[in-house]
């Protein structure tokens, strides 16, 4: 994790740096933003301008009409200015910006893709990414607003700040001394609220976890039978409280900084302007007009200054997201790079030696585990929760890195191999796997479907799951939606039907290795012996790896793999394990006892 | 009309709660007025006193005050600014209970429609919030309004036909707005639907679970097209408004800059011929006056921006407030001891769906274990939620002790006959409290919340934990926390189901993520619970079945065969039939010959 060392300069680099991004995304918005830049500068000195010459115009004595064509001529201009404003405020910028949230979408989901799954397992890691991905989508946008309106408001500071020394320099004296000291205090403000957001950041994030509770659907059903409801409510109330007083105990200590900013603020700057005006005016140094339009040009400065000084607390505000921000986006993954050794096709796994734990834990989760896959084998894993199976199955798909050990494919170190490439021959039905809202078409295919061939393909995929005539049977068949989300016309599917179809997906990939990870978990038990029947009868020239832990599943493959703490501790057919009487024998009873009556 | 109901709701919700508020709003609008007024008045009075006799002592002592009471005044600003904040975040608090008490005491039906779940869940989660917007959005608007007042008689006392221009002025910039405010609300409508899709599409990509097939598949290419598709289409709908949209833009915004010019002329007008003494203070003071008054429009119309806005989204917040749950309101008599349950030829189904669930009757007695078993999709899940009386029956009825539920207070009902849910849920408190659902107080709630996780089998895993069964569940707010495997998930679901100690204890698939032992074990522990407690399993596998007292096959919503199981392998039907493919590969051959 990053630490924020000299916060100033940092925030401005951290802010360039996503603003650079901003332009890479949308090269067109750097002169947009010059131009609106400059409408504005032009647009706000005018302003200032056509009050001090229709004031001392007035007050000199002059025609109502000579009124009337001296102001024509400095507005048509500020139209002008006016209209370039309008034009990047309503239309060049929030175009812009949806194009910038489209392109940075695009960049970060690709992104997602590349990091490494060993990440993922990282609780922490996981709620930071999150956060940061869904954060990082407007942040851009919002620091480039930030940036501009600060430039904007340095340059505006700057016009009118000379016309004030032109027309009199100790009057910016006066602003700049009094303002540089509001502004320090007001800083000691913001550091107090930014502490207060830091300490009370857990409360929010548990209201937010609280509010997601109650309006989800998921918990609806306990939420109504238990006391659970009652429970969460309490937490909420103790986590209020406990923010409340966070929040009092900063906000006491607010109070004297403000004084001393609103003292400088409104009596040194505002004050000491109409005051000094006031003697001078007094003494016959200006005239009215003087006065009037002197007031005006040096509160507009003033305002603006002080909002230039403003936006900077904005940007310290974006840096502390910029940090996530720039994390994900510098992201360099381990694995999940696109290079090495293409992989052509599939002939043979193999498995030395090898040796995993996940991040912080003791244990090693695989254990000096060898093995050999050659094409055409047919082998099922069996062992207990936690044994070690899709461990070593998320391994074969290398989406972990070994800790010792080497796993060959066709005898090339998987170290050395494009993993893109490499799961591009295994066809995988994971125990978490996920429906998509789009067609069945697609969700069988997992892409659009592209040509007749591929129509062909999922009509056989569907019909080997045995789902073809309820498909058919649909209005739109295979193009029907898979969910209800965007389309009331979609289908919805019962879990054994959504099974069904993750088990299609397999058919319809040209992948040479299958890996089944419990793909009958929540099958009924027809269904079931359907699926192993065609998985295996199906696929005769496939190599397949089937997890389960139910062996009724297993016992015609042609070799059965027991795991064991990280192990392969019995290794045969089912009959041959089952003579071996060991801990698959032991399975098995047990099992079978589940199906033999106690009387 | 009922927008402006709405208003009303809202504030008299805020006031209920903090009657405080009220007294807060009115000092603001005081607050204010002053610190508006106050620099227009100082220069008119500089330039008076520039007339009468240029004592600089006097404006000293003029200014100091002035701005003195503006700096107190600010200050009151950001204090009242502080507790606002505070108000609100009780606010947000006291209500969302008042919310989640609502949404707990209605129908479970409700949950389950698509209209609740497209238009409302998303509105409703920040309903509270938009109930305050709309309320301080009201005081905020009036509060600009009587500022503006405030400007305008100092003006008026100057020159009427100054105000003429700038209330004119006022009501056509607002009209405007109104016009543009209601070009973006069709243009957002239509580009909602596309939000949602990339909405979609961002949990997708954020979702842990969708990571491994994003790395083995196309899925991820295919999505990101899809995406790029909605944020085209989200482009198209802003082009197609936008040449309205910028136009009137253009116009308040040129309204806005020729305000001041404007006001000037009228002024000059009159007065360019006949320059007086008074004429010229009040010009000067009009240069600061204007620029307030054309902030203050620019403010007012924002203000009625927001409050539309809110006002009409609001309006979710207190449709719900009004619903009344028929099953939930809790009416009714509550129940003793559970002694037989007798489901009479019900039927059910969701709405405008075909019958989930037809002629179904059971009759269940004390101490019987009960197995239900069926394809997916058979209507056992939705029968587990007409035996919680989540949903009443269409037809027919369902008798707890020989009373219809009808007439049971359904919270007595459910401190008796309760379910271990087939998708198990966890939350982010400690593990006692996740077996419990209410904080453990007493040594015997301890010894329970043990029992329970020894009977679910948890309870090694549990005491190797540093912080054992205070170990808070899911990372999310602490970083000691623990995250449940799915097996570890419905053994805790299990161990709760125990610890409600129900009498009526209803499995909905509990073990699918169990292995073989450890569901072997559970149901050993459920079948020595003893003659007092009734249990039902519901399932798909028949390990549940040979030891049950009776069994009930279901198949597309009706009962098809009941029994014993050797009742029923005798009947030689589809419970043969299921029960053969599971468990030949176990017992080898046909059963009949074993």
């Amino acid at each position: 994790m990053m630490k924020s060392k000299t916060p100033k300069l940092n925030t401005f680099s951290k802010n360039f740096k996503v603003l650079r991004l901003v332009f890479r995304f949308c090269p067109q918005l750097l002169w947009l933003a010059v131009i609106y830049i400059i409408c504005s500068v032009v647009a706000s000195i005018l302003k200032v301008y056509l009050i001090s010459e229709a004031i001392s115009y007035v007050l000199s004595g002059g025609s109502f009409i000579g009124l009337i064509t001296k102001v024509l001529y400095i507005l048509i201009a500020e139209v002008i200015c006016l209209f370039g404003n309008v034009l990047y405020e309503d239309f060049f910028e929030p175009r812009y910006r949806n194009i910038y949230v489209k392109k940075i979408q695009t960049h970060l989901f690709k992104k997602v893709k590349e990091i490494d799954m060993l990440e993922y397992d990282n609780p922490v890691f996981y709620n930071k990414f999150s956060r940061a991905l869904r954060d990082s989508q407007w942040r851009g946008f919002r620091v480039y607003r930030t940036i501009i309106d600060f430039i904007k408001s340095v340059c505006i500071s700057l016009a009118l700040g000379t016309y004030v020394i032109i027309s009199d320099p100790v009057l910016i004296i006066v602003i700049l001394v009094s303002s540089i000291v509001g502004i320090l205090a007001i800083n000691e403000v913001h550091k107090l609220w930014y502490r207060l957001f830091k300490e009370t950041e857990l409360e929010h994030r548990f209201s937010w976890y609280i509010n997601r509770t109650f309006y989800n659907v998921r918990y609806a059903a306990e939420l109504k039978t238990t006391t659970v409801s009652d429970l969460l409510i309490d937490k909420y109330k103790y986590s209020v409280n406990s923010l409340e007083k966070k929040t009092f105990n900063i906000n006491k200590k607010m109070i004297p900084h403000q004084v001393v900013f609103n003292l400088f603020d409104r009596l040194l700057a505002q004050g000491g302007t109409y005051l000094y005006l006031g003697i001078r005016l007094f003494k016959g140094l200006i005239e009215v007009s003087e006065f009037s339009s002197s007031i005006n040009a040096t509160m507009s400065f003033y305002n603006n200054f002080m909002a230039a000084m403003t936006t900077i607390t904005t940007l310290k505000e974006h840096a502390r997201y910029i940090d996530d921000f720039l994390w994900v986006m510098d992201y360099k993954p381990k694995l999940e790079k696109n290079e090495g050794f293409e992989i052509d096709e599939f002939k043979q796994i193999k498995i030395e030696n090898i040796n995993f734990k996940y991040h912080e834990s003791k244990d090693y989760v695989i254990n000096n585990l060898s093995f050999e896959l050659n094409i055409g084998d047919k082998i099922a894993i069996v062992g207990h929760n936690g044994s070690g199976k899709t461990t070593l199955i998320k391994l074969i798909l290398k989406f972990y890195e070994l800790q010792s050990g080497n796993i060959y494919i066709n005898d090339i170190n998987y170290n050395d191999v494009n993993p893109f490439s490499l799961r591009r021959h295994m066809a995988v039905v994971f125990q978490d796997y996920q429906i998509y809202a789009v067609s069945i078409a697609e969700n069988i295919l997992m892409h659009k479907v592209r040509n007749k061939d591929d129509e062909e393909k999922v009509y056989d995929a569907l019909d080997k799951v045995g789902l073809l005539e309820k498909v058919k049977s649909l209005k739109q068949g295979i193009y029907t939606e898979m969910t209800r989300e965007f389309d009331t016309s979609g289908e919805a599917f019962s879990g054994g039907e959504r099974q069904r179809i993750v088990v299609a997906r397999v058919f319809a990939t040209n992948a040479d290795l299958y890996i089944l990870d419990e793909p009958t978990a929540s099958l009924d038990p027809l269904a079931e012996e359907k699926i192993n029947k065609l998985i295996l009868n199906t696929a005769v020239d496939k190599t397949i790896i089937i997890i389960a832990h139910r062996l009724s599943t297993v016992v015609d493959t042609d070799k059965i793999y027991l795991m064991k703490q990280g192990t392969f501790t019995e290794i045969g057919t089912h009959q041959e394990l089952l003579e071996l009487n060991g801990d698959y024998a032991l399975m098995f009873n047990t099992q079978k006892q589940l199906y033999e009556s106690n009387e | 009309m009922k927008e402006i109901k709405n208003i009303f709701s809202s504030i008299l919700c805020v006031i209920k709660i903090k009657p405080s508020y009220l007294v807060v709003k009115i000092l603001t609008i005081i607050t204010s007025v002053i610190s508006s007024l106050i620099p227009v008045f100082v220069v008119n009075e500089i330039v008076n006193i520039y007339y009468e006799d240029k004592n600089i002592g006097r404006i000293a002592i003029l200014i100091g005050i002035c701005f003195i009471i503006l700096a107190f005044i600010k200050l009151c600003d950001f204090i009242i600014e502080l507790y606002d904040a505070h108000v609100r975040r009780i606010f947000v608090a006291e209500e969302s209970i008042i919310f989640y008490k609502k949404l707990s005491s209605l129908d479970y039906e409700l949950h389950e429609s698509p209209i609740f779940l497209n238009d409302y869940t998303r509105a409703l989660e920040e309903s509270v919030d938009h109930i305050f917007s709309t309320c301080n959005g009201t005081f905020n608007v009036l509060k600009i309004l009587i500022t503006s007042i405030g400007m305008f008689s100092i003006i008026a006392t100057m020159h009427y036909s100054v105000i003429i221009v700038a209330v004119l002025l006022a009501i056509i910039y607002t009209i405007l707005k109104v016009l543009m405010a209601k070009v973006q609300f069709k243009a957002s409508t239509q580009q909602r639907p596309f939000r949602r899709m990339t909405r979609y599409n961002e949990r997708s990509f954020t979702l842990k679970e969708s990571m491994s097939e994003l790395k083995t598949t196309e899925i991820g290419d295919l999505l990101l097209e899809k995406n790029e598709i909605a944020h085209n289409n989200i482009i198209k709908v802003f082009d197609k408004y936008i040449f309205p949209k910028t136009i009137l833009s253009f116009i308040c915004n040129l309204l806005l800059t020729l305000l001041y010019p404007l006001i000037i002329c009228v002024v000059a007008y009159f007065t360019i011929d006949n320059l007086t003494e008074e004429a010229v203070a009040w010009f000067a003071s009009m240069t600061v006056a204007a620029t307030t008054l054309s902030t203050l429009i620019t403010q007012l119309a924002r203000a009625f921006g927001e409050v539309g806005q809110s006002m009409v989204e609001v309006s979710v917040a207190f449709d719900l407030l009004k619903m009344e749950g028929t099953i939930e309101s809790k009416k009714g008599i509550d129940v003793n001891e559970f002694d037989s349950l007798d489901v009479e030829n019900i039927s059910f189904s969701y709405k405008g769906d075909i019958n989930q669930l037809e002629n179904i009757s059971m009759h269940i007695k004390k101490g019987q274990k009960v197995a239900i078993v069926g394809h997916n999709g058979a209507g056992k899940t939705t029968l587990v939620k007409l035996l919680l009386r989540l949903y009443d029956v269409k037809n027919g009825a369902i008798l707890y002790n020989n009373t219809n539920y009808k007439d049971i207070n359904v919270e007595s009902l459910r401190t008796e006959v309760g379910a271990v849910f087939q998708n198990v849920e966890v939350y982010a408190v400690s593990i006692a409290e996740n077996v419990l659902l209410r904080t453990p107080k007493s040594e015997e709630d301890f010894d329970l919340i043990n029992k329970a996780l020894k009977f679910s089998g948890l309870d090694e895993y549990v005491e190797k934990l540093p912080n054992g069964i205070n170990t808070i569940v899911t990372k999310e707010f602490d970083k000691d926390g623990v995250v449940l495997s799915g097996g570890n998930n419905q053994r805790l679901a299990i161990a709760r189901g125990y610890a409600l100690n129900y009498n009526l204890f209803i499995l909905d698939e509990p073990s699918s993520a169990l292995d073989p032992l450890a569901e072997a074990k559970v149901y050993n522990n459920m079948l020595a619970l003893g003659r007092d407690k009734t249990i039902i399993f519901i399932s798909h596998r028949l390990t549940t079945t040979v030891n049950a007292d009776y069994i009930y096959l279901f198949e597309h919503g009706k009962i098809i065969e009941q029994g014993t199981h050797l009742e029923l392998m005798k009947l030689d039907g589809k419970y043969k039939e299921m029960f053969t493919s599971q468990s030949k590969k176990y017992l080898g051959g046909d059963y009949d010959e074993k």
